[in-house]
């Protein structure tokens, strides 16, 4: 029996439930492949992610952890010759079902890389830059978003007085503070992070990894991140990728509680990896 | 490729430290046996001045438990064996300290008033926990689940013996009540050596499974 991260027992979840429960979770990929081409990159991706939670990805690096998080807001669909097959639900619905609107989709799930990346514009541009997309013209409207937005992302005391500057200007941790307040200004319900903090040094890191923890009574987090210390300080549940050969395609080796997963892991390759002796 | 071999090693080091500390517990607890059989006074105070080795193992091997904690972040399995590491040399250190108890308690006791079936009792007391602490090294050194779940069932000859005491002495009445509430401690010393083996037991446990008593 292992236990949820509220330490109440739950059955073992299984890498492949046949039905997702789309009460409990926001996300739900099932039996997800990825293809470059004619390369397999993901194989039989199999995750629950649960409203309200932050959910890390960890594994060694080309295991296809961004693969999945890429797939999750499809950008994936940006690259030529990437090909999925699967499902993943948002809510219940099939992302990749016929017609499904993708701008809406990147709305409701907003992504932060691994190197900030704010427009070349001022900082209160750059929040206000998806509202005024979706249609906010009103000023007052606007302002108050951007000042919401920017309170959220821990980042408004320290540049409540220089609005009008250029958001290049910021120091890294900033402008990763100022691309997650980009993404909470258009209200979305989950945000995902690939790697956010590998450009960061450790107290920017932790003042993202703080934040994180106040973002997730609001919002659903998927994060994936390189450094397993990260994995195990801040998120509930955890998933564990590798590839087993070199050219085979990544997939899911364990998926459970972080507490699961750094004290007791079930499968040997995970203990392996986490403790440091193969990589 | 193995990564971190820096500090396997120095986990693999701390190991060989804490069995070191073992070895040295085990022998403590057969010349503490030897001690009471030959009634000798003089190893008694020898196994007495002794204690200070084990003592310095244990704050060996915590601080630098601890100090590998701090600064290595283990997980999983290392974390588990770190913290048992731990924690066994406490249990090593107190069976020891029992030694210790059970050669305090002869200093004003009076060979003469040792009847044979004491001193045969006694000795077979201090056989088993001789065993019991043996088997619980050896159950933690060679990962044996088995072996250390077994430390339980071990452990009841003991008890059984203890508790003779309180029966013969109340039914014999031969000895007098100084001598005979000695040997209920030192009878209790020697049992609750047992118990330590039992406790190093469900550690070990812990250690291999990740379940059961930490």
């Amino acid at each position: 029996m292992q236990t949820d991260v509220e330490g109440k027992s739950v059955a073992a979840r299984p890498l492949a439930t046949p039905e997702p429960q789309h009460g409990r979770y926001m996300i739900s990929i099932r039996d997800l492949d990825l293809f470059y081409g004619d390369f397999k990159a993901l194989e039989d991706i199999n995750v629950d992610v649960e409203h309200n939670r932050i959910t890390a990805f960890i594994g060694p690096s080309g295991c296809g952890k961004s693969s999945v998080l890429r797939s999750i807001n499809r950008l994936n669909d940006l690259v030529k010759g990437a090909r999925v097959e699967g499902q993943v639900f948002l809510d219940g619905e099939d992302i990749y079902g016929h017609g499904y609107d993708v701008v809406e989709l990147r709305k409701r799930v907003g992504m932060v890389f691994q190197r900030p990346n704010p427009f070349p514009k001022s900082i209160y541009d750059n929040v206000a830059y998806g509202p005024r997309i979706f249609g906010v013209r009103d000023r007052a409207e606007l302002d108050q978003v951007v000042e919401e937005s920017l309170v959220r992302a821990a980042l408004w005391d320290e540049v409540k007085g220089k609005l009008k500057q250029s958001a290049i200007a910021l120091s890294g941790g900033q402008q990763q503070r100022l691309c997650i307040a980009r993404v909470l200004a258009v209200e979305p319900e989950g945000i995902l992070l690939d790697e956010p903090c590998a450009a960061l040094d450790p107290i920017a890191t932790q003042r993202i990894e703080d934040l994180l923890q106040e973002l997730k009574k609001t919002y659903t987090i998927v994060i994936v991140t390189h450094n397993m210390q990260q994995a195990a300080r801040l998120s509930d549940y955890t998933a564990f990728f590798m590839i087993e050969n070199q050219g085979d395609p990544g997939r899911i080796v364990e998926f459970g509680p972080t507490n699961t997963i750094f004290t007791t892991p079930e499968d040997e390759r995970t203990e392996r990896y986490i403790t440091g002796r193969f990589g | 490729m193995e990564l971190r071999r820096g500090f396997h090693e120095q986990v693999d080091e701390l190991n060989a430290e804490l069995l070191r500390m073992g070895s040295v517990v085990v022998e403590t607890i057969e010349r503490t046996r030897q001690a009471f059989v030959r009634f000798d006074k003089d190893l008694c105070r020898q196994i007495v001045e002794d204690d200070d080795i084990v003592d310095d193992y244990r704050k060996r091997v915590e601080e630098t438990g601890f100090e590998l904690i701090a600064r290595q972040a283990p997980v999983a399995v290392d974390l588990r064996k770190l913290i048992v590491i731990m924690r066994l040399a406490q249990h090593l250190e107190r069976m020891a300290d029992l030694c210790v108890n059970v050669c305090k308690s002869m200093e004003s006791l009076d060979e003469q008033r040792i009847s044979d079936w004491i001193r045969e009792s006694i000795n077979d007391m201090g056989v088993k926990a001789v065993q019991l602490a043996e088997q619980a090294i050896t159950c933690y050194r060679t990962a044996d689940l088995a072996m250390a779940d077994d430390l339980e069932d071990q452990d009841d000859a003991i008890d059984r013996v203890n508790r003779r005491f309180f029966r013969e002495f109340k039914s014999t009445g031969e000895e007098d009540i100084e001598t005979a509430i000695r040997i209920v401690m030192i009878s209790r010393f020697f049992e609750r050596i047992g118990d330590n083996a039992v406790d190093v037991g469900e550690h070990v446990r812990f250690m291999l499974t990740g379940s059961g008593t930490l």
